[in-house]
């Protein structure tokens, strides 16, 4: 039997799919690098078809991407060939557990299916900007895309998991790795372990190299009784950062992030045509948002604390802007929580698409003091390449009471205009090598330009990375050709 | 045996002054009754061959590689809390890491960087002065805070600072043969303020569930993420072992209530969880309350043994709360919670009790070693963050199960164990603690030994709990197949790439109860019987 046949006999005939046109959707999505094809995919319906595919590629020494809902932002390169495992026919819930605030979902779960079957039990998932509305929950998630609520406590949302080895073996992990689960006492409430070695954290940011997770406990929270937003003007990010440090530290409100006024404009604008130009010439510079939240117990009292809190910090840290209820030329400020714990909407074309097309996102960590400076660096590698400056969109997120900070840049582009695609390409590469010089923190290294350049500077790490790869994946079939293996 | 060879040579790295081999010296690092009663250390336990006291990462990375080429097994130790930071191989090299002394807050990104001989007293006292804090563990502020977050790392107020695996940076590991890797933002700048990978997570490999004891290298500096809290001071007050810290109150306050049922006292934990408010809050075990106000050893067995029934009462049907509310923000946020915590006593008729506005255990320092004071001997039979509910149903298991090794293990009239709420309340955690008389006849103390190895993690396995402390001190052979499956199998593909002639910390904790379980009669037989 050839490799498909043996393929059929796992998961039948449908499920096998070889022919090149009805591959493109399974890969395609925003990348500047060239689209590769891999030899089939494969969908599976549970974890157990799922072993026996990675199992049987152990054997025929075949590379195995996964792919969780099928949508892919940055479209997946598998770059030697080899079985796309495609998931996104699984997409059970589980069980919602209100009580420990939690829910166990598939892989193939989307951010809009969650939130929608969420909202009825008033609960939610502390959500990224915008995750677009049929991206995966769990990949979002193992792919530590940077939470809107800054604050340490709401973090580490992935619990108990299930997961396939590279070698093929099903396992589980935390109080879920009972071999009963889930009978018996652990309800997979703990992520980590079991034992001295953590799952979890090497299947985070691992891009499916590492192994692939077939459910996942994640943390649900109530929505808020009540909200109050503010949005914060600034002529400059430099200005903004001693009042993102000093909110912060008081531990004041939920969801904080800054925008530039391309990005916000890119958001906000009710159509791109009419009202883009507009808005983004009325906007601040850089704006700064922030959502107060009230729960379940005297919600306006919690909000009036913190609000309190807040004006003090602006008369005496940042007296020269304001704190208004109003985003300046987009209206009252009420309506962002609800846009902002949604993912992007389905029918609309994507926020980052909207202006020119395509959009390639330069992504990194730094703490907040240094942030300037990569605006700056950036800025100029974009203009030494012919891109406009002015046409970079910025969004700073603050993590973890802006302890450090998430960086995204985000090169607008006409993915029909070649010679605008390759400035934009020129730019970008340029523009990871003066970060990286600037020590920025590539937690998530996409696409092989950004990963050679990443894991070159990274000698130490990168040997251990792939000396722990080798004990675990010692035929390097989970991606092989993704990061550094 | 160390060669003399090899003795000058790791000489020559550290300094004449900072290595020994004299008897003396070596009893000082030993194994043996050293203080913390445990068939590992009883069976296992050794004097070290050689000790040495590197001052840097360098002069350890160093040492191990000597080590790692002459095949010599090393143990590293940073304030000896557990038997498994001492020698339990024959011709161990003892590293001690006490001159690892760096501690550099910084403020502004809220991280500190620590050396491997830096204690929590020290952090949380330093983290302080910038309105930082962090979770002093359970363990006690003497512990090693290095250590500590590769071990294990709990406290109360893990409840809103999470566990201490959570809070790991950048940081500098000696692998098993010497070379020295950097992690996080580590691994290509300067500043350690994040602990993330370059895609996949290595922190991962240092830390499971648990950590490795020292059998996978050795973490010299350490950046933890250190949490803000209010800038109001802590006033120290009296000295000794009668030293406390009065809270500011207008910031921060304990709450105590007295709950009417077990499950009165559950769901108003669970509520407040759901409420979005607090810093921490636990069941007080009764046994606690006579240790607080007992002045000495024999002032708490007057106490405690007196009236039996009624104790037994005291202990099944009192439901202690104690609730830490911070006003993070302002004063203004404690009044709020205070409203809130309330309100929801008052749904569960929970009746609040005074309580004095002083700490002794959980910001700063420890009051871990009134653990041991009871009997001698201490030790915790397992330990669960699950869901509450699971928490408490595992408890009412001990304590079932405890009173069939009760004596020789200390009578606390069927107390079910300490529970308490972590994570935001997404999980609650139970601690099952056991105390005995470490000079106890050889049959007795077998018959504990039982209890610990043997079992208590069978109990686990029958009821699918899988966790921390049985990890350590229960053979792997009980549990291995039962939870991942086969967690062990590939926790040792690690450790076998990694440190292929074992050498860091041998046996490791992989194999040494399976080593001590196969050279003790009693627990063989017992393991034979009790185990399916």
């Amino acid at each position: 039997m050839n490799l498909k046949e043996k393929l059929v006999k796992i998961v039948g005939t449908k499920r096998v799919i070889d022919d090149p046109a009805k591959m493109v959707p399974f890969i395609k999505g925003e990348s500047l690098e060239p689209l590769k094809m891999p030899n089939c995919v494969v969908s599976v319906k549970d974890a157990k078809e799922a072993a026996k595919v990675v199992k049987l590629a152990n054997k025929s020494i075949t590379p195995v991407i996964p792919s969780s809902s099928g949508t892919h932002a940055r479209s997946i390169i598998p770059a030697q060939g080899g079985i796309i495992l495609d998931m996104s026919k699984m997409k059970t819930i589980h069980d919602i557990d209100k009580r420990n605030r939690k829910v166990r979902i598939e892989p193939g779960l989307t951010w809009g299916e969650l939130n929608s079957k969420l909202k009825r039990h008033k609960m939610m998932v502390y959500n990224p900007l915008f995750p677009r509305s049929d991206s995966s929950v769990i990949t979002t998630l193992l792919e530590r895309e940077p939470r809107l609520n800054t604050r340490f406590e709401y973090g580490e949302q992935i619990l108990a998991l299930e997961m396939i080895w590279p070698t093929g073996e099903i396992f589980k992990t935390g109080t879920a790795s009972f071999k009963k689960y889930p009978k018996g006492l652990g309800s997979g409430d703990y992520p980590y372990g079991p034992g001295p070695i953590d799952p979890l954290r090497l299947l985070q940011g691992a891009q499916g190299t590492m192994g692939i997770v077939t459910w996942a406990n994640v943390k649900i929270e109530h929505k808020p009784k009540a909200d109050k937003t503010f949005c914060m003007p600034f002529k400059k990010f430099d200005d903004m950062i001693e009042a993102i440090f000093a909110i912060q530290r008081k531990r004041i409100g939920f969801e904080c992030l800054a925008l530039d006024n391309l990005n916000l404009a890119c958001i906000l604008a009710k159509d791109m045509a009419d009202d883009f130009e507009r808005l983004r010439k009325t906007l601040p510079p850089w704006s700064l948002i922030i959502i107060l939240t009230g729960p379940q117990y005297f919600p306006e009292e919690k909000i009036a604390y913190e609000e309190e809190a807040l004006h003090i910090i602006r008369n005496t840290v940042f007296p020269g802007s304001k704190v208004l209820d109003i985003v300046p030329g987009f209206g009252s400020t009420h309506v962002l929580p609800d846009i902002l714990r949604s993912p992007w909407p389905k029918k609309e074309v994507y926020w980052k698409s909207r202006l020119k097309g395509a959009c390639q996102d330069l992504i990194f960590m730094t703490i907040m003091d240094k942030v300037p400076e990569f605006i700056a660096e950036v800025k100029k590698v974009a203009g030494n390449n012919g891109v406009d400056p002015d046409a970079l969109g910025i969004y700073i997120q603050p993590v973890d009471f802006a302890s450090s900070a998430h960086v995204e840049f985000n090169f607008f582009y006409n993915p029909e205009d070649a010679k605008e695609k390759a400035k934009v390409a020129n730019a970008y590469k340029e523009s990871i090598e003066a970060a990286l010089k600037l020590e920025a923190h590539f937690t998530r290294p996409y696409g092989k330009v950004t990963s050679d350049l990443v894991y070159e500077r990274a000698s130490s790490y990168t040997g251990m990375l792939k000396k722990t790869k080798a004990a675990l994946d010692p035929n390097n079939v989970m991606n092989p050709g993704a990061l550094c293996f | 045996m160390i060669s003399e060879e090899i003795y000058k040579e790791l000489e020559s790295i550290v300094g004449e002054k900072w290595i020994s081999n004299e008897p003396e010296m070596l009893q000082g690092y030993t194994n043996i009754d050293r203080g913390w009663d445990s068939a590992e250390a009883r069976m296992l336990g050794q004097n070290p061959a050689v000790v040495v006291l590197p001052a840097n990462t360098e002069e350890v990375s160093e040492v191990i590689k000597v080590a790692s080429r002459n095949n010599i097994g090393y143990t590293p130790v940073s304030t000896y809390f557990t038997p498994s930071a001492g020698a339990t191989s024959d011709d161990c090299l003892q590293v001690d890491l006490k001159r690892l002394t760096t501690l550099e807050v910084d403020a502004r990104n809220q991280n500190a960087t620590v050396g491997s001989g830096i204690v929590y007293a020290q952090l949380q006292a330093e983290a302080l002065k910038h309105g930082l804090y962090t979770a002093v563990p359970g363990g006690g502020s003497q512990v090693g805070v290095i250590p500590n977050h590769l071990c294990w790392g709990f406290s109360p107020l893990t409840y809103r600072v999470g566990m201490a695996n959570r809070r790991i940076l950048g940081l500098e590991w000696i692998l098993p043969d010497g070379e020295i890797v950097r992690l996080g933002s580590l691994a290509t700048g300067s500043n350690p303020f994040m602990g993330e990978g370059i895609g996949p997570d290595l922190r991962g490999l240092i830390r499971g569930s648990i950590g490795w004891n020292g059998s996978l290298g050795i973490v010299t500096k350490m950046t933890t993420k250190l949490l803000p809290i209010h800038n109001q001071k802590f006033n120290p007050l009296r000295i000794m072992k009668y030293s406390f810290l009065h809270f500011p109150e207008h910031r921060q306050r304990w709450y105590n209530f007295t709950c009417p049922s077990k499950s009165a006292m559950v769901e108003f934990m669970l509520d407040v969880a759901h409420a979005e408010i607090g810093a921490a809050m636990t069941r007080v075990p009764i046994a606690w309350r006579y240790l607080a106000k007992s002045t000495s050893k024999e002032d708490y067995w007057d106490k405690w043994a007196q009236d039996p029934d009624q104790k037994r009462k005291e202990v099944t049907e009192t439901y202690i709360l104690r609730f830490l509310l911070i006003g993070y923000t302002s004063e203004k946020q404690l009044e709020y919670e205070e409203k809130v915590l309330m309100k929801i006593a008052a749904k569960h008729k929970a009746e609040h009790r005074r309580t004095r506005q002083v700490d002794g255990s959980w910001m700063q320092s420890g009051d871990s070693v009134t653990m041991w004071w009871l009997t001698g001997a201490f030790m915790t039979v397992t330990g669960l963050i699950d869901a509450l509910d699971n928490c408490i149903k595992l408890g009412e298991e001990f304590a079932k199960l405890k009173a069939q090794y009760t004596p020789p293990l200390m009578e606390d009239y069927g107390d079910e164990g300490w529970y308490q709420m972590n994570d935001m309340g997404h999980s609650g955690y139970l601690e099952f603690l056991n105390d005995w008389d470490p000079l106890d006849s050889k049959q007795n103390l077998e018959k504990k030994d039982i209890y610990f190895q043997v079992a208590g993690p069978q109990l686990l396995v029958d009821v699918g709990v899988h966790h921390f402390f049985a990890q350590i001190v229960s053979p792997l052979s009980i549990d291995n197949p039962e939870f991942g499956p086969y967690y062990g199998d590939f926790a040792r593909k690690i450790k076998d790439a990694f440190d292929p002639n074992y050498l860091s910390n041998p046996p490791g904790f992989l194999d040494s109860l399976d080593e001590v379980i196969d050279g003790y009669p009693a627990l063989k037989k017992a393991k034979a019987k009790i185990c399916k």
